[in-house]
């Protein structure tokens, strides 16, 4: 993978970064941490961060005309921050501003600093800090540059004096530098102020560097036009440029952390209480309460939008761009040497694109999750047991379950119905009651295609699988004259859209609902619609099943998750087998979001909140009266014969075509499966059909084992990715039972 | 091994033994003893082993 790649599709996010405040700080205070301690009452914690940032905090806060409260979140909702007045207040509050002295051995670099100034005191105390040996040369009488005429000069002389208290720094005042030719010294820093000595050097200096056409000359401050406050900054970022010189010679390109633009990005204020700005009772300032009071006002500002919207985001509690780091890392991992980190997390996403539609920066997630697992399948090293279940069923749906046909007597049709492959897997009289209904409306201009559209292709990262389904499905609609094709399932226009964009598309209950219809069977008094997560850009489909209900007599509430920000079922990206904790929790949450039966239209989300016992009716139950909403899940073998009884039942209707379902490996063997065994091969997506293969490949071959213990018989079977095995027994009559089932992922050589 | 050793061989009419059984799994390769047959090599792995340890290995081989 190359690097970037996968950085790429979380560019835009800016979590775990400054707030906006802070890059409209000239400083770039890092005000979020400043204020969270502050509604501590952490006075002390507090000062060190503003000396952090501020290096002299006393003339910073006094001189500061605080942007950043300009650039604040609260303000989107009422007053902005007194940051100001916080910064007041912990200068008042903190009991010592006693500066610190870190035991760091002396370096024996010498630094000399041309100017007093502020930012050349600046440079002078972070340089001192490290240790470095420091000279500040002014023809002053003491230091402070331009500060010295200031009314608030001895306030801020104090400051100075007190942050380097405990450096040494060699002040040389009252000397005028006439050269620059000072080799005693491996770096100089000009700092001279406004108008002052640039040794003929201006016309040099490179903004990006720092440096100028001398050797080891670095210029910033006021003598290259800033204003006071960002002289302050240039002599930080010139310590740290001098630092970096100083090893080799060599002069480097300043990356600005902080651009301006960034100050303009805000966290979604939506859900945030609006309070006031905290009463100030004295002028003078706040006093300590009154300044946590304001401090508590503060966001905190860090958007973790996705975090707090994807269960799968917050279970992991990631933020994309480190997401995007651990997929780029997992590709350079080394079978045996290291591990992967990523694999389940990438694995566990529904890939709903809900995260986008909060997202300050549209960074969709599912983007990212779909690159990492393209790009594990392509190289071979991700585990194929994650999707094997799915891409099998597909199988089936492209193959034996698949139909595509003009109407009788037809080779092209107007209107062509693909209901996708679940909705008849789920109940047959969906699709064949949709199909009569629409031959009826359309004058018998419907031909009908029968296939999966390929997601769980999509979603597995199989992406030439997934290419040659849509190459088959395009291939048949042109065949087909191009017709409009009518959709019940929302994934499915979904894919066509993005993957068959020429065709028009029409959504089945629209159709239902355009043309006259009997009125449907509400069953229900009172339903909360859910929204599958494929229909939040399909605004038709979503009003139709809406009119639908409401015209067949149902009140319909919504959940709070509802349209555009419609929640997936716990179904999409196909999570079960790498994560089945998070599909339960998802599937559990989805379900208790409303105490209401739910009106549900995609057969995924029905049959997924059913097997957890939620009343649930898709809306073509109500349509044409089939079912309350209680009827049972098929189990996967139902869902099989469902899928292929189907096609038998409607090519037969309608083309008078006498279709043969395949006969499996032991579909005829008499067996007696357990309930608390369907239960499990259920969860554990265990099919009978595998069960049966399994004892009558041990039946014919004999490669079988006997435990005389129980009188039964052991076996196993290759199914894909899995290794299922069967124990069982066989009674006097032949008929046999199953004892045991369970299946593993790895491979064992025999 | 919780289930009983007496388990026989259908084919070769011979009681499992353990024996070394070698296993891949995401392009790693491991070997454990199992039950298996001395003649044909069949191989018996129980619930316990599949559904415990092996379950276990799996989900470390998969991800960290």
């Amino acid at each position: 993978m190359i690097e970037g790649a996968a950085q790429a599709f979380t560019k835009g996010c800016f979590s775990g970064e400054f707030a906006s405040c802070s890059y409209a700080c000239p400083l770039h205070l890092d005000i979020r941490s400043f204020i969270e301690k502050v509604q501590r009452g952490s006075w002390t914690s507090a000062y060190r961060v503003l000396r952090d940032g501020f290096i002299f905090p006393d003339i910073v806060v006094e001189l500061c005309e605080h942007s950043c409260q300009e650039h604040c979140a609260r303000k989107l909702c009422g007053d902005p921050i007194n940051i100001c007045e916080l910064e007041k207040a912990c200068l008042r509050y903190v009991k010592s501003k006693e500066a610190i002295s870190y035991n760091i051995p002396a370096k024996p670099n010498k630094i000399a600093i041309v100017g007093a100034g502020l930012s050349g005191l600046a440079c002078a105390l972070r340089l001192s800090v490290k240790k470095f040996q420091v000279t500040v040369f002014d023809s002053n009488d003491g230091y402070g540059g331009i500060l010295r005429d200031h009314p608030k000069a001895e306030l801020f002389l104090e400051d100075i004096k007190r942050q380097f208290a405990k450096e040494k720094v060699d002040f040389r005042f009252n000397t005028r530098i006439e050269s620059l030719d000072m080799p005693e010294f491996g770096a100089i820093y000009l700092a001279t102020g406004k108008g002052g000595d640039d040794f003929g050097l201006l016309d040099s200096w490179n903004p990006k560097t720092f440096a100028t056409a001398k050797h080891g000359v670095f210029m910033g401050g006021m003598l290259v036009g800033v204003g006071l406050l960002q002289s302050i900054d240039h002599g930080a970022i010139i310590s740290r440029q001098i630092e970096k010189f100083l090893p080799t010679g060599t002069v480097y390109e300043y990356v600005d952390e902080y651009p301006i633009e960034k100050s303009d990005r805000y966290i979604n204020v939506e859900n945030k209480e609006p309070a006031d700005l905290a009463l100030m009772s004295n002028a003078d300032g706040y006093t300590a309460e009154e300044a946590i009071a304001e401090a508590k006002r503060c966001f905190r500002c860090d958007c973790k939008n996705c975090l707090e919207t994807c269960e799968m985001l917050d279970s992991y509690h990631k933020i994309p761009s480190r997401m995007a780091n651990d997929v780029y890392k997992d590709s350079l991992v080394m079978e045996g040497f290291s591990s992967r980190v990523i694999t389940r997390e990438i694995s566990s996403c529904n890939m709903c694109g809900l995260c986008k539609t909060g997202c300050p920066t549209a960074v969709d997630i599912s983007d990212l999750v779909l690159f990492a697992r393209r790009d594990r399948v392509e190289h071979g090293n991700y585990p194929k047991a994650f999707h094997d279940f799915w891409l099998r069923q597909m199988d089936t749906a492209i193959n034996e379950g698949s139909a595509f046909l003009a109407p009788e007597g037809h080779e092209t049709c107007s209107f062509a119905f693909f209901p996708g492959c679940q909705l008849g897997a789920s109940n047959p009289d969906y699709t064949k009651e949709s199909y009569a209904l629409l031959t009826q409306q359309l004058n018998s201009d419907v031909g009908l295609m029968l296939s999966c559209c390929g997601a769980p292709a999509y979603w597995a990262g199989e992406e030439e699988k997934h290419q040659k389904i849509i190459e088959k499905i395009r291939n048949e609609w042109e065949k087909l004259g191009q017709p409009v094709v009518i959709f019940a399932c929302a994934t499915c226009a979904r894919v066509w859209q993005q993957f068959i964009p020429e065709a028009n598309i029409v959504s089945l209950y629209e159709m239902i609902k355009q043309k006259p219809h009997q009125k449907g069977k509400p069953f229900v008094e009172e339903a909360a619609v859910f929204d599958p997560c494929k229909a939040r850009e399909n605004s038709q489909m979503r009003t139709s099943v809406r009119s639908l209900a409401t015209d067949a007599g149902i009140k319909l509430n919504e959940l709070q998750f509802h349209d555009e920000k419609a929640k997936c079922c716990g179904w999409g990206g196909h999570i079960q087998a790498a994560n089945k904790e998070l599909f339960d929790k998802i599937v559990t949450n989805r379900i208790e979001a409303a105490d209401l039966p739910y009106i549900v239209y995609c057969a995924n989300c029905r049959d997924v909140f059913a097997a957890k016992g939620k009343r649930c009716l898709h809306i073509l139950d109500v349509v044409f009266g089939l079912d309350d909403g209680s009827r049972q899940v098929p189990n996967i073998k139902e869902r099989r014969d469902n899928s292929l009884k189907l096609k038998q039942d409607l090519l037969k209707q309608y083309w008078n075509i006498d279709y043969q379902i395949p006969v499996l490996p032991g579909e005829d063997l008499q067996l007696d499966i357990p309930p608390e065994l369907v239960q499990k091969m259920e969860e554990q997506m265990i099919s009978e059909t595998t069960v049966r293969a399994a004892i009558a490949h041990a039946e014919e071959s004999n490669e079988k084992m006997f435990d005389p213990q129980d009188n039964t018989y052991i076996s196993s079977y290759i199914e894909g990715e899995f290794t299922c095995w069967v124990r069982y027994s066989q009674d006097d009559e032949g008929k046999y039972k199953l004892h045991k089932v369970y299946s593993h992922r790895m491979k064992f050589t025999v | 091994m919780s289930e009983s050793t007496q388990i026989i061989c259908c084919k070769c009419q011979k009681p499992l033994e353990m024996k070394r059984v070698d296993f891949d799994y995401l392009n790693q390769f491991f070997h454990t003893d199992a039950l298996r047959c001395p003649e044909c090599g069949m191989v018996y792995i129980p619930e316990d082993l599949v559904e415990g340890k092996m379950a276990e290995v799996e989900t470390s081989l998969e991800d960290k």
